[in-house]
């Protein structure tokens, strides 16, 4: 007898009297499966299908069909003792059942579940038990497509098994109620074994019993149905003092998830909202399931087989890795689908260590920005307090620098102002994250231009920390010129899609987006994308035309993006002449070490890297062209392109020159010393990247014209005017002379709307009378006349005869501010008056004063769209309003093409993912 | 050979780069004012010490062309009065006393228009002076001053501005040097003023000169001497190597000019006296580093005469005439000019007033004089080494000259005189 398996007997050995209920869930397979319970070598007392509807009652008789799990509960005869769960799209091996039933009266389980393979793939796991986090949230603890090498093969203890193949005591499945039928198959099993495990009974897996699951029930589990019962399933297991924390954190997961998501091509918003709806409304019918769970264990049984931390997050943070080694290869390799690795080897691996490395170095350059945020010199001011009054300024409002003006804002303004949106209008992290995200993507695009070239992992990434912290980067930070940064990141991603992009409607489509948005922050980038292909035609002939067709026709697509503002330039010259004269004073240690690069790079390095350095060196040399135009008074918008340029072009030197150093014993002989020597000086250069590494500000400077306008705080808001150096006034000044500009800015803190000056206006004329009358000895009361364009402090930002010109001046009080020269106006300086003498509150760009209204004399550039009442008040506005609030009445053609513009945009991002999905699909 | 074009290519872009100068403001400097845009006529402000005594300042300015004037109390950071008023090519005045009796304090002087001038008379029941009004400077030497028993000798510190100032005052006296060291750093309020009462402070001395150099802010001083014989109220100035005064001994009074060299070195000084009638005689004296040497006008002549202080370097005068008559004290003209202005000249119409040119030159000059905005003017011829005596009929004086000329002015009430300098000008160009 010791020869017969009792298991392969017909004969009453048998432990357990077993009924399988088969649940319908896609219920085209529901005859494989039946099949397959049907060769089960554990002889089933009954089987009988559970749900399907019509077609399902019609398979298998009206005796063997129930609707629900708990019709079939009832349904079963007193004798059976065992209830075998199965979906219908399960194929449970003939061995499965028997293993369940021996293995799991074997440790005394309540409820067994099975090894789940892939049905198509039978070696692949699916799972082998699941633990949770204590948000609920599934982990396998496989890696994708792990394949079955018997390596899980352990009885074990779990928080649950599949619902795929369940065998559950009958006594314990009445006891917790069976399975919940609001709860889709993965929450469901979830939910139910939790019940089991808090009712005293254990879950075990048993790897024995395999079954091949070909995931159609897969179909029921949309997310927001594995969200809402996750939640249901929480709220009817845990403790209320577990709810009490882990319910919050939860919806704060949830959340920035859904937030987190786009980036991933994936919207959960709408579920994340829908599944706590949904769970609102059925509050009480939770409540009541609750209450009906049985609970010898507390919490802490729960807790027993949960993994630390939460699973959502390390899988958002995975995908974010994952994202970012996708960015880093080079399409060839992205193409071949050679990214698909484990986290360690992939960190293992050299592109990857270099990216990380890379990444680093741009948030170790920028993180003292999170804590201090960007100080505003130049451009470098703060976002508008409310978003919204900057969505509207810049859709045909009131431009409010200097003493206003009609005229659109700067595009940069627009595109802060959708970055502020995105960040729930948070205005002090907006640049912040702005010049974050510029130092990230700029490492990545130089390494992603560079890669193709043959450049490795650790020299183009260099490259890129050359690029981010380089001189250009140095420069455009001093000055404050932050938007340049942001132009400078984009280009070299600009360049590797026209040039490196196998498909040209991709090439266009991206190179569209990315135009628009380099071209937001530095207009002159509709252009200098195309001029640098160019120059790389002149250096390889071969797709030259391709490359440049691509990046012109991106450029044409991307000009709606820049309207209204584009559509209402028409004064080239100042657009060309405003601003600081930008001005790239190179010193003599990087000129001499990167023309070293260079001519090493174009004199031994292999072809490539030598069309590289050349290509480099003649970006540069174009770049510095335009970026030392200050002495021809152009302003700062071709400074900045130049100096992008030219940071692209060092870039792209210092990286053909660490790779051809790497490769200097690849030859002999002269060549190889001058690799070698290329190589030192790129080296050196480098190490100057640790200047802005160190501070961590990205070489933005500590303090800024917020910090020395702050003693201005304690008034209300009003003007300030500097006199002086333009270079030294936040977004350049309007010259009086060649030497010596002023500039208006809002107290106590100018916003960035007002970096941006708009032409001349009628005030613009007359405060520039006034202060050229005062300084030239015309006139000694220059505070009784500033006070007029509510212009409160004056500060002087140089030395010499314009503050003795000032301290002559009889109503200025010089205030003792340390490192600044400041005079107070003596008088009161109102921006807004009333008949009565009282002060108008500047909001936004409007004004709000006593509710009655009245007629107000405004210090902005005369405009009749103040008030339907307006009368022009020399070169200001008499408006007689009626309530307590002024707002500039919007132009309706502009608040219209700013609508456009932005659906252009967002036509522009369809676009890009739509060709990304092709090319995924392809 | 591709290689090398790129690279020359590349080198040729990289040194029209280099080639590009620098803007001219990069430095971030602006050491000069530069050439700012026209706005019209320039303005000038003057700062009026003021006296504090027992008399109403009379403030008063010439336009030669059509502009605004105003006028400025302040007091204690704060404006207390202010008078505007356009004029044609003129004078404006504000009598002070209107509102404010005997009001101690200084005054500011606007004009909307250059050229201009001002000057204050001050009168009371019994004292008479005139003073001019005066742009910043940064050192003031007052020379000249006594301390009697029964004078009262004051040091006027005026701050016209908004910022706070300080001096340090140096104090000389027959002595010499006097170490007061209350004194080393005077602080003076926004828009206020204070007084330093020296002969409190010193007491006698008869001799008394003072050093106020500005350490912060802007600092007008004046120095004050009411006495027996009357008021007599005298600006700062700045050393210089050669000093006329129109009129050094007013008539009826000793005219004492006081010669204080702040050097290092000998001055070795010749003082040439000039009457109506001529040269009157020639006096050469020496002055020790830091002392100060006074001559005796009235020991030359009892007429009213001039003087010309030539010193070997440079040294500071003032010239004091009291007596009977009054008590009047004035600076020196260190540079003759061609064109002059005497905005408070013949102001108040109860006090008689008098326009005083030395012609130092030996060439005999052709003066015309007439009121200020009048389109007319009388031509006097003044003979080299003489001085005349204007009656010119009407408010304000405007002297034009064929050459360098002196000018003062003298005010005459009943028991006291007032001495005072014209605003010299630069000549219009046609």
């Amino acid at each position: 007898m010791a020869l017969l398996d009792s298991a392969l007997s017909d004969s009453p050995t048998a432990t357990a009297l077993v009924a399988a209920l088969v649940v319908v869930h896609e219920g085209s397979a529901l005859g494989e499966a039946l099949g397959a319970v049907g060769r089960q070598v554990y002889e089933l007392e009954r089987v009988i299908v559970v749900g399907g509807g019509a077609e399902a009652r019609g398979a298998v008789g009206a005796d063997d069909w129930v609707s629900t799990v708990a019709e079939g509960l009832e349904a079963l005869g007193s004798d059976i003792s065992h209830v075998w769960l199965v979906h219908d799209d399960s194929l449970p091996r003939p061995d499965a059942l028997r293993a369940l039933v021996h293995e799991g009266g074997r440790v005394g389980a309540e409820l067994v579940g099975s090894k789940i393979l892939r049905a198509g793939h039978p070696g692949m796991l699916e799972s082998v038990g699941l633990a949770t986090d204590v948000f609920e949230v599934p982990a396998t603890g496989l890696d994708f497509g792990e394949q079955d090498q018997e390596q899980y093969d352990v009885l074990r203890d779990v928080a649950f098994v599949a619902g795929s193949s369940i065998l559950v005591n009958r006594v314990m499945l009445e006891r917790v109620g069976g399975p919940d039928p609001l709860l889709e198959p993965v929450m469901g099993a979830l939910d139910l074994c939790q019940r089991v495990r808090l009712a005293g009974g254990r879950v075990v897996v048993v790897p024995s019993a395999e079954v091949l699951h070909d995931g159609s029930c897969a179909a029921e589990s949309k997310h927001w149905r594995l969200e809402a019962g996750r939640l249901r399933a929480m709220l009817k297991a845990y403790s209320p003092l577990t709810l009490l924390w882990v319910v919050p954190f939860n919806f704060i997961l949830g959340l920035l998830e859904a937030i987190i998501s786009p980036l991933f091509g994936r919207w959960r918003l709408f579920a994340f909202l829908r599944a706590w709806l949904w769970n609102l409304v059925r509050l009480p019918s939770t409540i009541g399931a609750r209450r009906r769970v049985e609970r010898i264990h507390q919490d802490d049984e729960l807790f027993r087989f949960q993994v630390r931390g939460s699973t959502r997050l390390t899988s958002l943070s995975q995908q974010v890795a994952d994202k970012a080694i996708r960015l880093a290869e080079s399409e060839r390799i992205r193409s071949l689908g050679h990214f698909v690795e484990t986290s360690q080897e992939t960190v293992r691996r050299p592109v990857v260590a270099s990216l990380l490395g890379g990444v680093g170095f741009a948030l170790l350059a920028t993180r003292q920005l999170w804590a201090d945020g960007v100080a505003s010199v130049g451009y470098a001011l703060p976002p508008a307090a409310s978003v919204a009054a900057a969505l509207g300024a810049y859709g045909g409002g009131w431009n409010p620098a200097g003493l206003g003006s009609p005229e659109p804002l700067r595009p940069v303004v627009g595109a802060v102002s959708l970055v502020q949106v995105a960040l729930f209008g948070s205005g002090s992290i907006a640049l912040v994250a702005i010049l974050v995200g510029a130092a990230v993507i700029g490492v990545i695009g130089v390494a992603r231009l560079l890669g193709p070239f043959g450049v490795r992992p650790v020299a183009r990434y260099a490259a890129g920390v050359f690029l981010i912290a380089g001189p250009a980067a140095r420069l455009l930070a001093g000055d404050g010129v932050w938007h340049g940064i942001v132009a400078m990141a984009v280009l070299p991603w600009l360049l590797s899609v026209a040039m490196h992009r196998r498909r040209t409607i991709a090439a266009v489509a991206v190179s569209a987006l990315l135009t628009a948005v380099a071209a937001a922050f530095v207009p002159l980038m509709l252009v200098v994308p195309s001029a640098a292909l160019i120059l790389w035609a002149l250096v390889e002939p071969a797709n030259g035309l391709r490359n440049v067709g691509r990046s012109v026709t991106g450029a044409v697509l991307a000009i709606p993006a820049l309207f209204p503002w584009l559509g209402a330039l028409d004064d080239l010259e100042f657009f060309f002449t405003s601003g600081p004269d930008f001005y790239w004073s190179a010193t003599p240690w990087v000129t001499v070490m990167v023309a070293v690069v260079a001519a090493g790079g174009l004199a031994a390095a292999p072809r490539p890297l030598a069309q590289l350095s050349g290509w480099g060196a003649l970006l540069l040399g174009g770049g510095a062209v335009l970026a030392r135009t200050g002495s021809f008074d152009w302003g700062t918008d071709p400074g900045a392109a130049g100096m992008a340029l030219a940071g692209v072009g060092m870039a792209i030197i210092i990286g053909s020159g660490l790779e051809a150093g790497a490769r200097a014993f690849d030859i002999g002989g002269v060549g190889r010393y001058i690799r070698l020597v290329g190589l030192v000086a790129a080296v050196l250069l480098l190490l100057g990247t640790i200047t802005v590494a160190i501070p961590g500000r990205l070489g933005f400077p500590s303090k800024g014209v917020v910090e020395t306008l702050s003693f201005t705080a304690e008034a209300p808001p009003g003007r300030a005017v500097f006199i002086g150096d333009e270079a030294l006034m936040p977004g350049g000044g309007r010259q009086l002379t060649p030497e010596v500009s002023y500039r208006v800015v809002a107290t106590p803190e100018p916003r960035l709307w007002e970096a941006w000056l708009a032409p001349e206006r009628l005030g613009d004329d007359a405060i520039a009378s006034v202060l050229s009358s005062a300084l030239s000895g015309g006139s000694f009361r220059l505070g009784e006349e500033l006070a007029t364009f509510g212009v409160g402090w004056i500060l002087a930002t140089g030395p010499g005869s314009v503050v003795d010109a000032l301290d002559a001046q009889l109503d200025l009080l010089p205030l003792a501010i340390p490192d600044t020269i400041v005079y107070q106006v003596e008088i009161p300086a109102l921006r807004a008056v009333d008949e009565s003498g009282a002060d108008w509150i500047l909001n936004g760009t409007g004004y709000v004063g006593p509710s009655s209204g009245g007629t107000v004399r405004l210090a902005e550039n005369a405009d009749s769209r103040w008030a339907e009442q307006w009368e022009q008040d020399e070169w200001g506005n008499r408006v007689t309003v009626d309530g307590g609030v002024i707002e500039f009445g919007p132009i309706e053609v502009l608040r219209t093409t700013s609508l456009v513009s932005l659906a252009w945009v967002g036509m522009l991002v369809i676009a890009v993912v739509t060709v990304g999905r092709w090319k995924e699909s392809g | 050979m591709k290689r090398v074009l790129i690279g020359v290519l590349a080198a040729v872009t990289a040194l029209a780069a280099w080639a590009l100068p620098a803007p001219e403001a990069a430095t971030g400097v602006v050491p000069e004012l530069p050439e700012l845009p026209e706005t019209g006529q320039r303005a000038a402000v003057w700062f009026c010490p003021g006296v504090d005594s027992e008399v109403d300042p009379i403030l008063t300015a010439s336009l030669v062309s059509p502009g605004l004037v105003g006028f400025t109390l302040p007091a204690d950071g704060d404006i207390l009065d202010a008078f505007q008023t356009r004029i044609e090519p003129g004078v404006g005045d504000w009598d002070v006393g209107d509102g404010l009796l005997f009001h101690p304090g200084p005054s500011i002087v606007e004009t909307s228009t250059i050229p201009s001038g001002a000057a204050v008379v001050y009168r009371g029941p019994v004292q008479v002076a005139v003073d001019g009004c005066y742009t910043p400077a940064k050192e003031w030497f007052i020379a000249g001053a006594t301390a009697g028993p029964a004078e009262t000798v004051t040091l006027r510190l005026f701050n016209p501005l908004l910022e706070q100032a300080r001096v340090t005052l140096q104090v000389i006296t027959e002595f010499g040097f006097e170490p007061l060291l209350d004194l080393e750093s005077v602080s003076i309020g926004p828009r206020d003023w204070e007084d330093v009462p020296l002969g409190l402070v010193l007491g006698t001395r008869e001799q008394l000169a003072v050093q106020v150099t500005v350490t912060e802010g802007v600092v007008i001083p004046s120095l004050s001497i009411s006495g027996p014989n009357g008021l007599a109220v005298w600006p700062g100035e700045s050393p210089s190597a050669t000093w006329e005064f129109p009129l050094a001994q007013v008539a009826g009074t000793a005219g004492t000019i006081s010669i204080w060299n702040p050097g290092t070195e000998d001055a070795d000084v010749t003082i040439e006296l000039m009457g109506r009638q001529g040269p009157v005689g020639l006096f050469d004296l020496v002055v020790r580093p830091g002392r100060e040497e006074r001559f005796d006008v009235s020991s030359a002549t009892s007429l009213e005469a001039a003087a010309v202080v030539r010193s070997s370097v440079a040294v500071v005068a003032a010239i004091r005439s009291e007596g009977a008559a009054g008590n009047a004290a004035s600076t020196g003209v260190a540079r003759p000019a061609a064109r002059w202005l005497v905005p408070g000249h013949a102001v108040v119409s109860d006090l008689a007033s008098f326009v005083f040119v030395l012609n130092s030159g030996d060439d005999p000059v052709q003066v015309q004089a007439g009121p200020v905005g009048a389109e007319s003017k009388a031509t006097v011829n003044v003979p080299g080494h003489a001085i005349v005596r204007l009656n010119v009929d009407g408010r304000g004086a405007d002297i034009v000259a064929s050459a360098p000329v002196s000018v003062a002015w003298a005010v005459v009430g009943e028991a006291d005189v007032g001495l005072g300098l014209g605003v010299p000008l630069a000549v219009q160009e046609p």
